[in-house]
């Protein structure tokens, strides 16, 4: 439904030029919980303020609906955003708020009103209506910027980074309340966050930005089980890398060399011969009893974390390299506690995932 | 109040411990209550109670109560017949100051907030040089900044030359000792006032809510209308109340500019009080002057507040 073809956005000329974003190229289609995930400065809300219409991209275009947008205006958008800090207008009450843009598209007192009570409704603060905006909580405020920016039934609803300020628990229920909504309404969410397990939680397809490019677009499982490279693998979930040689292809495999583990050879896969990153998950590698198959390795316990679900655990290699493992902790295998005690572990073929080093 | 008094002072201990604090508070705030009783209450006072005084001779007051000066604020006797009638004089002096005060206003207003909102959402350096000129003309002298406005609207002043050689006009324009020329000299002298707490108000403007308001479909008049404005409008009454308040009583600028027939409330003050001796008048007309301020004032406060939504 929109399309964002090539687009670049420089700031400033000369010397002093500053690009943002770098020939960034995808589609988002119709009723998708699209994200874009990316450390601070990575260009993601760039990328937002380009699709609102608040920056003109120096070269490419923005499509919606086969239409090109890229001119337009912000009020002439069909585009609504819940901004980071909501922005909601203090000397007017919640509901003054969330009927403005219908009021500035000229919709009859009726109509406004009828919508106004619905958004309200949706967002379950109805009850605060005639409230002015200084009175209410900080979730409160999310809600009516919610309602607010869904009450002209846009086409596409921006989010920059809009639980930031919200604390843990309610982070948590908006997460829901989100997703929720966006089920409810039709509208396609373009959501914007550096915090990755949110992106994982809410998102059906994740656009993982940085320095202004876009590294990887897939479902939050295909971007955690196949990162296209390593930048995406540490900033999606926890990693181990371990610089790797492809020795040769044989009928069984690809033969991979990790220095100081040993050799292992992935089944089925085929890979150009020479150096490569191999990634592998801690909750892949096994340990104690179970560590039986793959590359089965010793080191010695750094230090162990009880986290309840699971113990995180550093383990160091007799070559020096620590390897982070997360040990489910179950009631009939205790984890390892005790430092410098000595540890058995295996990583199965399948849990190595070849991918490109980006980060230096 | 007292109730909850009793109620929650039961012990001795807290009773003493609240006269204590009582003594504090007045002890601490006694400087400022001094100096506004002298310099605030005590004037006035004297303003007030001269008003019902009788004229001495070569000025000054004779302490003997009358009513005369307040009397003749508004009526004035007629010199056949006796009979009072109406001070058309002081009124048409009146009306004239509010309505150049209230023209003033309005015209600071309309250069005003354009002006501190360009120059509020500058880049700061060039901000800081905008403002130091705006301020700049504070450092002259009023009557020489008047006197100055006075060779720019004369008859062979800049304005009338250069209209003369642009064969805009066949006769210089008389602008000087008009009503116009005082309402031009005040609202050049008081525009400061305007720009400078409008200034402060747009300055806080959170930028991010324009946004939101263009992201929801408004309009750039609406965008003022609606959200620009109602955020600024504080600052925007105290610039009304700061140009206002020294407009009605300004005398030097329609002095200058107004020649003598043009006469505004503050030259009518200054007259009783030189030329006229006639303190008692003017010390009523200045307490009718304080009030007709205050009335304003009122006005304007109960136009502005509790206006949500806007």
């Amino acid at each position: 439904m929109i399309e964002l073809r090539n687009i670049r956005k420089t700031y400033g000329s000369g010397a002093s030029a500053f690009t943002a974003l770098h020939e960034v190229d995808f589609e988002i289609s119709e009723n998708e919980f699209f994200t874009l995930l990316g450390p601070s400065g990575c260009g993601k809300t760039t990328l937002l303020r380009v699709i609102a219409g608040f920056e003109t991209p120096t070269a490419g275009a923005v499509l919606l609906g086969g239409e090109e947008i890229s001119l337009l205006p912000p009020n002439k958008r069909p585009v609504n955003t819940v901004f980071q800090n909501y922005a909601l207008f203090p000397h007017m009450t919640v509901a003054g708020n969330v009927a403005f843009g219908l009021e500035s598209l000229g919709k009859p007192k009726d109509e406004v009103r009828a919508r106004v009570e619905e958004m309200l409704e949706l967002v379950q603060m109805l009850h605060l209506r005639d409230r002015p905006i200084a009175a209410l909580s900080g979730g409160q405020q999310q809600r009516v910027a919610l309602a607010r920016a869904l009450a002209p039934n846009p086409r596409i609803l921006l989010l920059d980074e809009p639980l930031s300020a919200l604390d843990l628990k309610l982070r948590k229920e908006m997460q829901v309340e989100l997703k929720r909504l966006q089920h409810e309404t039709g509208i396609t969410f373009i959501f914007v966050t550096h915090d990755q397990e949110e992106a994982m939680a809410m998102s059906d397809r994740i656009a993982v930005m940085k320095g202004g490019r876009v590294h990887q677009i897939a479902s939050p499982k295909a971007l955690y089980d196949r990162p296209a490279d390593d930048f995406v693998a540490s900033f999606v979930g926890e990693s181990n890398f371990f610089p790797a040689r492809i020795m040769s292809n044989s009928d069984q495999g690809a033969v991979l060399s990790i220095p100081g583990l040993g050799e292992v050879t992935l089944k089925g896969e085929t890979h150009d011969t020479g150096d490569v990153t191999a990634l592998v998950r801690p909750e892949h590698i096994r340990t104690g009893d179970s560590a039986t198959s793959g590359l089965i390795l010793e080191g010695r316990l750094e230090n162990a974390m009880f986290l309840g679900i699971a113990t995180l655990a550093t383990v160091r290699m007799a070559h020096g390299q620590e390897i982070s493992l997360r040990i489910r902790n179950t009631h009939d295998a205790p984890p390892p506690t005790e430092v410098g005690s000595t540890i058995t572990m295996s990583i199965p073929p399948k849990a190595i995932r070849l991918v490109r080093a980006v980060s230096a | 109040m007292q109730g909850i008094h009793e109620i929650t002072l039961h012990s001795d201990a807290e009773q003493a411990q609240e006269r204590q604090d009582r003594r504090t508070r007045w002890l601490l705030s006694s400087p400022a209550l001094a100096i506004i009783a002298v310099f605030s209450i005590a004037p006035m006072a004297i303003i007030l109670v001269y008003s019902f005084l009788e004229p001495g001779k070569y000025g000054n007051v004779v302490w003997s109560f009358s009513l005369d000066a307040w009397i003749s604020v508004f009526a004035e006797r007629d010199i056949f017949d006796g009979t009072l009638g109406l001070a058309d004089a002081h009124l048409s002096i009146f009306w004239r100051s509010i309505k150049l005060s209230l023209l003033t206003t309005f015209t600071t207003m309309m250069i005003g907030v354009p002006m501190a909102y360009y120059v509020a959402t500058r880049a700061a350096g060039i901000r800081n040089l905008l403002l130091f000129l705006i301020t700049v003309p504070f450092w002259t002298n009023l009557l020489i900044r008047v006197l100055a406005i006075q060779e720019v609207i004369r008859k062979d002043g800049l304005i009338n030359t250069v209209l003369l050689n642009l064969g805009l006009v066949q006769e210089p324009l008389q602008m000087l000792f008009t009503d116009f020329a005082i309402g031009f000299g005040m609202t050049y002298v008081f525009l400061p006032l305007m720009v400078l707490p409008v200034y402060a108000a747009v300055e806080r403007i959170d930028f991010r809510l324009v946004e939101a308001a263009y992201d929801l479909y408004a309009s750039r008049w609406t965008v003022i209308r609606r959200v620009i404005f109602p955020i600024i409008r504080p600052g925007v009454i105290a610039g009304s109340a700061l140009v206002f308040i020294p407009s009605l009583g300004e005398f030097v600028i329609a002095r200058v500019l107004g020649g003598g027939k043009n006469l505004m409330l503050g030259n009518l003050i200054a007259l009783q009080f030189g030329q006229g001796r006639n303190w008692p008048l003017g010390a009523a007309l200045s307490v009718t002057m304080l009030v007709l301020i205050i009335s304003v004032l009122l006005i304007v406060l109960r136009f502005t507040k509790g206006r949500i939504n806007g």
